[in-house]
């Protein structure tokens, strides 16, 4: 939900109350059409489930193309990149065939990285990557986390990534925003918010996990 | 869906009361036929060869395509048609007809005695199958006595003879055709005023007008369209959306209103379209004669023609030979028109069964008509302690069940007499082993009676055996006649020229001229 | 995709062999015999001989089946036990007008079916959406049968606009051909047209509820950019599938069509040779009938194949 609320996709008859600021604004309860300008643009969004994710009819290449085709300028101006380019900068081996391939000839891990692919095609300023490993093994978990982790390192691009795995989080984030019931209940600095918790639920969350590795932390 | 007319291969006819005289010849000089009917018909042909054809469907066709030696005027009487004249000796069995000169068939062949003599002899051979043949079965011998002139030999005098010659069955086929192995049931030639065109199955049948035909200036129609629509309601539409200009046979119910519609008329004839109840003589409870006669007595015919016919029908009241037949007797009438259940209480009960009987009534699924009739029936027959379970079945299988098979206890049906005579009611419902006596009622001393009149030429003597006849069918009540639906055909009224024949055919559709 | 054609090719063939031994054995089974139908109640014995050895009826089933199927795959249906006519020749006559019909029905299903169901769709729940969802019930609840009666009282008998029924071959007047044609494909397809509005309604409903609607969207796709480009297409599935069982039930729909209409199809020809017992006919139709709904179901089908890939694969396999 807090991915849709970003992104002004929220099912009708959902509220969001607050502020949501991006690059400056507050963006909450713009119009359709500056919501639009904004995704896939400037906002990149990569799923949960990489497999729900993709029109079963259409080819995974019709599909991750889509930013550009939605903001055609854009596209001109950050020069794009073709499918097959997009599908071999996330790594997949055979970028010609697969980008002939419908959805369900590929893996999850596959599909995620494609989608990963396609959500930066526009160059974007922010990522949300809703869950984006929940759904995967652990070994893909590591290369979704470390193609996200290469991406940032690569663009600069701020990268917003929901999850549950509190030891994932603190492996991989520089901030981190505690949310409960769709209330930010604690938010700070990895670090302070990971050793010190202060509310509650955040120290069960850490308590509940075993060892963390508080190194290692992009910036 | 479709119903048939005639329903276990009989021929149809209609019968026409009123009397006009029948113009054999144009008005003066012979006039170019012109225009084109378009006619809504009910069923389709089924084969167009006379020898072949079984259903009045067929018959119909056959009527406007051949020729027979003779045909029945307006008033059912024989006349001459392909013969002009013929005589026979005092003893009734030798008939020497002098055929019409200069008769062609329609692809221009001569008509000769010879054509005659193989039309008889195909009717004659078993192999033929002739399903008419007892109206052929005293014909002993034909045999040309020059090329135009045949004699028949019968093997007793024949009542119905002339009037058997006129029916569609024994009309002439051109031999050299019919030897030749051409098809005459899907490509008919004949002699008659129309001349075969086209026909798809169950569609369209096209026949246009014979410039030949012996009667100077007939037909007056360049064209007839024959439109199949076997639907009553569709073909009242069909006449009543302009799609078609003659409607035969409409409803009863629809009747009322389309001659009440300004530009459309209609002409209404009591005929030989008779319905009654079948019953299985053979076994109980349908076996005692006053089982039958209580289940006679029980029915309200007059309330039947009200609610089911709405009034265009008659009750009858008496036997199968209708009032307007010369051989009718007005003492058989001796069934009140709405019924005696007091009566029929007292029969069933003298019956042996005071406290009533349970019957079941088989009905054929695709006669609407006959159909619609069941829930009434049960219901005066529930009057008189008679309580009846209806159940139906496909056409197939009512056919084989009841009219093969004689498995059921009551029914019922109806058809149309085609040839106007009373050997016509009575012969095959009710001789032993008729094929159209599915009660299986069997009395030889009615066999004899009714194979008396119809070997018997004198007039009078057979109008006595006749009431003879319906005495004892009174008694027996073998089946149960009901009423006598009148035939109701409606047209535009640029349709002139047309009267309805009391034979049953639409031969007169040749007299008939269309107008602006 | 050409494996999977010829595979489904050859499928067709085997049922279609299948069906006519089947259609071939019910009707020898059903009451009423031939020779009874066509020579009257009483033949005489010497009549049915001579009937049955004229049309091969007095050989062993198996090898009148044999003969019938010889003929049939040369194109010669035989002749009609009642009329003598050549039943290829009425089968080559009948089948445009039956063509024309049923492809003039499947217009009208689509026509009502596709627009309705968006306007449904883009008014979801308002008074648009309960009108259309209405009028398809009509169409579904209504027999065909039903919906032409009306039909023929108000356009033919009240207002006078079009005729109740008959036929004139397209190349002889295409403007009557078409206005005869009218009346029979509206109620005809009437019917299909309101289950398939139901079915491209909530397909499209339930597309647009998919997970890769709102990713399209996520990438800055239109509300109506998602509708075409992901619901149409996915719905499309399902409503495919469902028009090919509709083409069943259209051909089944034309025979009572044609006869309440006076169309010279297939379907009437079918009635009659039900009616006469005139077991030729009734084979040669019904088989020429479900050759046509089993190739209208091959063509949906390959349809759906280009559109869901899936299909096509889990075939192959």
């Amino acid at each position: 939900m807090f991915a849709r609320t970003v992104l002004g996709l929220l099912p009708p008859g959902a509220i969001a109350t607050g502020r949501i600021r991006f690059e400056g604004q507050d963006i909450l309860g713009s119009a359709e059409s500056t919501y639009r300008a904004l995704r896939g643009n400037r906002i990149g969004y990569v799923p949960q489930d990489p497999v729900a994710a993709f029109n079963p009819t259409l080819r995974v290449a019709a599909q991750i193309r889509e930013s550009a085709a939605f903001h055609p300028r854009r596209a001109v101006e950050v020069c794009a990149p073709q499918a097959v380019e997009m599908l071999r900068s996330v790594g997949l081996s055979e970028p010609e065939r697969r980008a002939r391939q419908y959805p369900h000839e590929m893996s999850g891990g596959m599909l995620q990285r494609a989608l990963i692919a396609a959500a930066v095609s526009l160059r974007p300023s922010l990522l949300l990557a809703d869950e984006p490993t929940t759904g995967l093994d652990v070994t893909t978990q590591a290369e979704i986390t470390n193609l996200l982790r290469s991406l940032q390192a690569r663009s600069g691009l701020a990268i917003l990534f929901i999850s549950h795995d509190i030891a994932l989080v603190s492996a991989i984030s520089s901030r981190i925003v505690v949310l409960l019931n769709g209330e930010v209940i604690e938010h700070g600095d990895t670090r302070q918010v990971i050793g010190s918790p202060v509310h509650e639920y955040t120290r069960a969350l850490v308590g509940a996990t075993p060892t963390l590795p508080l190194k290692g932390m992009a910036r | 869906m479709r119903r048939r007319y005639f329903a276990l291969g009989m021929a149809p006819a209609i019968a026409s009361i009123a009397m006009v005289g029948l113009p054999t010849v144009g008005y003066g000089p012979a006039r170019a036929a012109e225009g084109t009917l378009r006619v809504g018909f009910v069923d389709g042909p089924e084969g167009l060869d006379p020898a072949y054809a079984v259903v009045g469907a067929s018959h119909q066709i056959i009527d406007l395509v051949y020729s027979g030696l003779t045909k029945l005027d307006n008033n059912a009487n024989p006349v001459p048609d392909l013969a002009e004249s013929w005589t026979a000796d005092s003893t009734g069995t030798v008939y020497t007809f002098q055929l019409r000169a200069g008769v062609k068939f329609h692809d221009g062949t001569p008509l000769t005695a010879d054509d005659v003599v193989y039309s008889f002899q195909r009717l004659k051979n078993p192999k033929t199958g002739y399903a008419y043949a007892t109206q052929v079965e005293s014909v002993a011998e034909v045999k040309a006595l020059s090329a135009s002139t045949v004699q028949f030999t019968l093997s007793k005098p024949t009542g119905p003879f002339l009037t058997f010659l006129a029916f569609p069955g024994n009309f002439i086929v051109p031999k050299h055709l019919a030897m030749s192995g051409s098809s005459l049931t899907s490509h008919p030639v004949g002699t008659g005023p129309f001349k075969f065109v086209s026909y798809s199955p169950d569609h369209e049948l096209i026949l246009e007008a014979n410039q030949n035909y012996y009667v100077s200036g007939i037909p007056r129609l360049e064209k007839l369209d024959i439109k199949y629509i076997a639907d009553d309601t569709e073909r009242a539409n069909a006449l009543l959306g302009g799609t078609i200009d003659f409607a035969s046979r409409v409803g009863a119910k629809d009747y009322d209103n389309i001659v009440a519609t300004s530009g459309l008329a209609g002409t209404e004839k009591v005929g030989g379209r008779w319905f009654w109840i079948m019953t299985q003589d053979e076994k109980p409870p349908t076996n005692n004669p006053l089982v039958r006669l209580a289940i006679s007595y029980a029915i309200d015919r007059q309330a039947m023609v009200d609610t089911l016919f709405f009034g265009h029908a008659r009750p009858i009241l008496g036997g199968p030979i209708p009032n307007w037949s010369w051989a009718y007797d007005k003492v058989t009438d001796i069934m009140p028109p709405h019924g005696d259940i007091a009566k029929a209480r007292a029969l069933l009960k003298q019956a042996g069964y005071p406290n009533g009987v349970q019957i079941t009534m088989t009905l054929g699924s695709t006669w609407q008509n006959l159909v619609e009739q069941g829930p009434l029936i049960k219901a005066m027959l529930a009057r008189a302690a008679i309580e009846v379970t209806l159940t139906s079945m496909e056409n197939p299988r009512y056919m084989d069940l009841v009219w093969s098979k004689g498995d059921y206890q009551i029914s019922n049906m109806y058809w149309l007499s085609p040839l106007a005579d009373p050997d016509d009611f009575t012969y095959l419902n009710y001789r032993c082993g008729s094929g159209m006596n599915p009660q299986k009622f069997c009395d030889p001393k009615l066999d004899a009676l009714l194979q008396q009149a119809r070997y018997t030429s004198d007039k009078t003597a057979r109008k006595a055996l006749y009431t003879q006849a319906t005495e004892l069918i009174l008694k027996e009540m073998p089946l149960v006649p009901t009423v006598t639906a009148t035939m109701l055909d409606v047209f535009s009224t640029k349709v002139k020229g047309w009267e309805p024949m009391r034979t049953g055919m639409y031969r007169n559709l040749s007299e008939v001229t269309l107008g602006g | 995709m050409t494996r999977y054609l010829i595979k489904r090719v050859l499928g067709v063939t085997l049922s279609l062999l299948v069906a006519s031994v089947l259609l071939f054995a019910t009707l020898n089974v059903l009451p009423g015999k031939a020779s009874t139908a066509a020579l009257g109640l009483n033949p005489t014995p010497a009549a049915a001989a001579a009937f049955n050895k004229r049309y091969g009826l007095d050989r062993p089933l198996v090898a009148q089946y044999l003969s019938w199927i010889g003929g049939v795959l040369r194109g010669n249906f035989g002749k009609s036990y009642q009329t003598d006519i050549s039943i290829s020749r009425e089968i080559a006559r009948r089948t445009p007008v039956t063509l024309e019909l049923t492809s003039c029905a499947a217009l009208v299903a689509l026509v009502i079916a596709v627009p309705l169901a968006f306007i449904a769709t883009l008014g979801r729940g308002t008074i648009v959406d309960l009108v259309a969802t209405a009028v398809s019930l009509i169409g579904l609840s209504l027999p065909a049968f039903a919906s032409a009666t009306a039909l023929v009282l108000l356009f033919s008998l009240r207002l006078r606009w079009l005729p109740p029924g008959g036929y004139v071959a397209p190349t002889v007047d295409l403007g009557t051909n078409l206005k005869l044609m009218f009346l029979p494909a509206l109620s005809l397809g009437f019917v299909s047209g309101g289950l398939l509005m139901r079915i491209f309604r909530t397909g499209i409903v339930d597309a647009l509820a998919r997970e890769y609607v709102l990713v399209s969207r996520s990438r800055g796709a239109s509300r109506g950019r998602v509708l075409w480009r992901h619901a149409v297409r996915v719905a499309s599935i399902p409503f495919i599938t469902v028009g090919a069982m509709e083409v069943g039930a259209i051909f089944g729909g034309a025979v009572v069509i044609e006869q309440i209409f006076q169309l010279p199809g297939i379907g009437s020809l079918v009635l009659e040779g039900i009616e006469t017992r005139d077991y030729r006919v009734l084979q040669a139709g019904a088989l020429v009938i479900t050759a046509f709904v089993m190739i209208a179901n091959l063509l949906v089908d390959m349809i759906a194949a280009v559109i869901d890939p899936r299909l096509r694969v889990t075939t192959e396999r």
